[in-house]
């Protein structure tokens, strides 16, 4: 008789696909790997927004790792201090798609825990906290995790019941917030470790994280999973990982100077369009967003090159996209040819952020 | 930040189908399409609701 083994089903839950969130050992940069003092709202590694309100940051993608777990980390550099207690908000942001956690059944009286796990190093101790926020901002649970030592990797896991109130996006768009906070100022602070209304970013014993320019703050293996208990990191191949991020950002060309991006045809004697395939299907319909500059794109009917320096979106959904150039002269209307880059300044992707 | 706004006629259609954003300080420029769920479209919405922003006609 054959035998087979059967997991209990506190086992069986964990397997396969565990963790919710999308490049969390930071291996994905497409937007590039350094970020000196930046903006506030700005995108920086894939999935990852820094909101800053004080100070001066450098975002880099960092290869300080723990203990040989993972290639790369997520590096806040304090290049502008800022003393005080309660300086301005300083935090670092992952939102999730509604349509990835609809299962957690949050805002329901069934909502269930999440399980937050992440390796820190940070040149200043004291309390930390991780904010989970939901689209409006207006539920907040502000959890505190303590960094002991200075400047030493340490492992924190945070559990976080399902909130059984409030509005829980299930569609594409923010499903929830994940924000890891190093400031902020003393209005948007509440009790930690519990759910409340507000838009809270940290809790009352929140430490100033920016308050030194030597100060760093290094985040690696940062995963978010359903359930009480935080499992060890699930590493996915980095072709996964970049396809699961193309989904909000795709980079077509950057750096090259004969890059070829589509088929094009000229629609008239004065316009040219094509169409691009997006792969993935993004979240919704993307911006193009495009670098330019004078004469950085080309298209090539007939042996004959028309340059340009930028192009527009004509039609689009979260499948592909209708580019057109008009303003152009001398073409033959219905010939056939093709879009390229002729500067290595020239970039172009498709972005459509939570 | 934005900059400027800018219609963008459809060379099929001829109607409006995207705004061309161009923004402070850089050399980025955005083709944002009329998608709601898209959030420079939302960014456009809010830009434009403050006094003194205009979103401009195409060429």
């Amino acid at each position: 008789m054959a035998l087979s083994k059967i997991l209990p089903k506190s086992i069986a839950s964990n397997l396969g696909k565990r963790r919710l969130n999308i490049n969390g050992d930071f291996s994905i940069a497409q937007r590039g790997a350094t970020f000196n003092s930046v903006a506030h709202n700005a995108r920086t590694l894939d999935l990852w927004q820094v909101y800053k309100e004080a100070g001066a940051l450098n975002i880099t993608q960092s290869t300080d790792v723990p203990l040989f777990l993972f290639k790369n980390s997520f590096k806040s550099d304090t290049a502008t201090a800022v003393s005080g207690a309660t300086p301005g908000l300083n935090c670092f942001v992952h939102k999730l798609e509604g349509s990835d956690v609809s299962h957690l059944g949050w805002g329901t009286s069934v909502a269930k825990s999440i399980a937050i796990s992440f390796w820190v190093k940070s040149t200043k101790t004291g309390i930390f906290t991780v904010a989970i926020k939901n689209s409006a901002g207006d539920r907040a649970y502000p959890a505190e995790y303590t960094v002991n030592v200075t400047n030493t990797w340490e492992y924190k896991q945070i559990i976080v019941p399902g909130d059984t109130t409030g509005t829980w996006l299930i569609t594409n768009g923010i499903g929830i917030q994940i924000i890891q906070t190093i400031s902020v100022d003393a209005t948007r602070r509440a009790s930690g470790n519990a759910w409340g209304a507000g838009n809270i970013y940290a809790s009352t014993n929140q430490v100033n994280g920016i308050d030194n320019a030597n100060n760093n703050w290094i985040m690696a293996g940062f995963q978010v999973e359903v359930g009480s208990v935080a499992t060890p990191f699930e590493h996915r191949s980095f072709g996964e990982e970049l396809h699961l991020c193309k989904r909000y950002y795709n980079l077509l060309t950057t750096g090259s100077a004969s890059k070829y991006m589509s088929m094009a045809s000229a629609y008239n004697t004065a316009q040219v369009t094509g169409v691009i395939q997006l792969n993935p299907t993004m979240r919704a319909t993307p911006t193009i967003d495009i670098v330019s500059g004078t004469n950085y794109y080309r298209c090539t009917f007939n042996a004959t090159n028309f340059d340009f320096n930028t192009i527009a979106i004509d039609g689009a959904d979260n499948k592909q996209v209708l580019w057109s150039k008009g303003g152009l002269s001398s073409l033959t209307s219905g010939s056939g040819g093709w879009l390229q880059t002729t500067n290595t300044a020239s970039y172009m992707a498709f972005k459509c952020d939570l | 930040m934005i900059d400027t706004v800018t219609k963008n006629i459809s060379v099929i259609t001829g109607e409006l189908c995207s705004y061309q954003v161009t923004q402070v300080n850089t050399n980025r420029v955005l083709s944002v399409p009329l998608d709601p769920a898209n959030t420079d479209y939302q960014e456009i919405l809010v830009w434009a609701a403050i006094d003194g922003n205009t979103i401009e006609d195409a060429d």
